[in-house]
């Protein structure tokens, strides 16, 4: 959370580095977290692109903390649809990995449990819908509340909460079949 | 009745409390544990910024780029814009400039075009031009002559003596309060060169042409006290003026062919005022 928040956000709207730093600070963890969960491959680049574009574009911006917050994930989540229209354009060439078939290998849902951590939350959240993911994200790591997340996917608060109801239920489908525990 | 009654609800709210990280059922503990290490995730250390990012972190933004505001502590100060933010801001600049000489442009080529079109639709009917009021006559012939000679086409003298003599007879006749001053300009124009003899008074209250008879300007106000006499005495400033009128010789003979045509039209007119 940003300190004097208003203070900030109105040195930030006149230029300051020092704002500059703050907001970063704040902000650029549950940024990165977001793309990682949304799977960005190039997250410190997009993280940093997703900045520049708040720190150029906030003189036109007006509002609170919270309001930021929406504005700066509203951001990154563009960025993140940009980088599917730019990467549906022009496929990324992957080696075959035979160990990452689904055809011949464990199913997804099997795989990312038996991984550990951090890197079998994200391949749980993977398993979800791309809707559904975004909300629950939203909603846990860039700590936005329902209507906030509306705004950023342009969507209704009520279809919000449809996804997000969805959404866990998946979640808690698939940790009860598989009964384990991070 | 109440929201607890509703089992939407109060799922609802069991899963805010997942989702907020609150005590939650035992049931849930798993997806409890799964969604904390998704929000551990955002704690994680803010990723290194690129170089562009990495200059606005440390100098801020330029000023001129972002909205003052009074009460506000710039903290350190700027000292220097980004190359980036510079380089943007020259081609947001660029860009303003070349906009305005594209509408600059198209203005002055607009007003030309209808100006020309106007000016050879009125040399080319020759007598439909009297009956344009003498203000716009004048407006079109003036700025047809400015632009013939910036283009270099004719001499600055050339657009009085083709397009604008006859019609600023036309008009100064059309204007003349007094029906009697036109009558020996009328009467001249049957003898001949009949547009040059009324053309006098015409001219002399046309301030378009003024710059194109600026030679024979000094000896006119000699010559109004005698309209009769201002044909012949007009002669030798013709006469000096004629080199520059045969220069425009076709042009010359299609006012000739006009001016008979205005000396047919007029001297109807002559006839109804005896």
């Amino acid at each position: 959370m940003l300190g004097d928040a208003d203070r900030v956000i109105a040195a930030a709207r006149a230029g300051s580095a020092d704002a500059f730093t703050a907001i970063y600070t704040d902000l650029a963890g549950p940024v990165a977290a977001y793309l990682r969960a949304k799977g960005v491959s190039e997250v410190e680049d997009v993280t940093s692109e997703v900045f520049l574009a708040v720190f150029t574009g906030i003189a036109r911006f007006e509002g609170d903390e919270a309001a930021l917050r929406s504005w700066v994930f509203t951001i990154a989540h563009r960025r993140v649809i940009d980088g599917w229209r730019r990467s549906s354009r022009r496929p990324d060439l992957v080696p075959y990995d035979a160990e990452s078939d689904v055809r011949i290998s464990r199913s997804a849902e099997a795989a990312a449990l038996e991984l550990v951590g951090q890197e079998r939350t994200l391949a749980l959240i993977g398993l979800l819908t791309d809707e559904q993911r975004d909300v629950l994200v939203l909603r846990v790591v860039a700590d936005l509340t329902v209507d906030a997340v509306a705004s950023v996917l342009g969507t209704t608060p009520g279809a919000v909460k449809a996804l997000q109801r969805r959404g866990l239920a998946s979640l808690r489908q698939i940790l009860s079949r598989q009964g384990v525990t991070l | 009745m109440s929201p607890r009654d509703d089992d939407q609800d109060m799922s609802s709210d069991r899963d805010e409390a997942v989702i907020a990280g609150r005590a939650v059922a035992s049931d849930d503990a798993a997806l409890a544990e799964v969604l904390g290490s998704l929000r551990a995730s955002a704690q994680h250390q803010a990723p290194r910024p690129s170089e562009a990012l990495q200059v606005l972190l440390t100098h801020g933004l330029d000023p001129a780029d972002a909205v003052p505001t009074a009460d506000v502590d710039l903290g350190t100060p700027v000292p220097d814009a980004p190359a980036a933010i510079l380089e943007l801001d020259a081609a947001r600049s660029r860009r303003r400039r070349r906009t305005t000489r594209y509408v600059v442009g198209a203005g002055v080529a607009a007003t030309l075009a209808l100006s020309g079109s106007a000016a050879a639709a009125a040399v080319r009917d020759g007598v439909p031009l009297s009956e344009v009021p003498a203000v716009i006559g004048r407006q079109i012939s003036g700025t047809v002559g400015d632009a013939l000679e910036a283009v270099g086409m004719r001499p600055a003298s050339d657009p009085v003596s083709v397009p604008t003599s006859h019609p600023s007879q036309g008009t100064s006749r059309n204007e003349s309060p007094n029906p009697s001053e036109g009558e020996p300009g009328r009467s001249g124009e049957e003898h001949g060169r009949s547009g040059d003899a009324p053309a006098s008074p015409g001219t002399a209250t046309a301030p378009a042409e003024a710059p194109g008879r600026k030679d024979e300007a000094p000896g006119r106000p000699d010559q109004k006290p005698d309209p009769a006499s201002t044909p012949k005495v007009e002669q030798p400033g013709r006469s000096d003026g004629a080199p520059i009128h045969e220069g425009g010789e076709p042009g010359g003979s299609e006012s000739d062919t006009g001016r008979s045509d205005g000396a047919a039209a007029a001297s109807p007119g002559s006839e109804a005022h005896p």
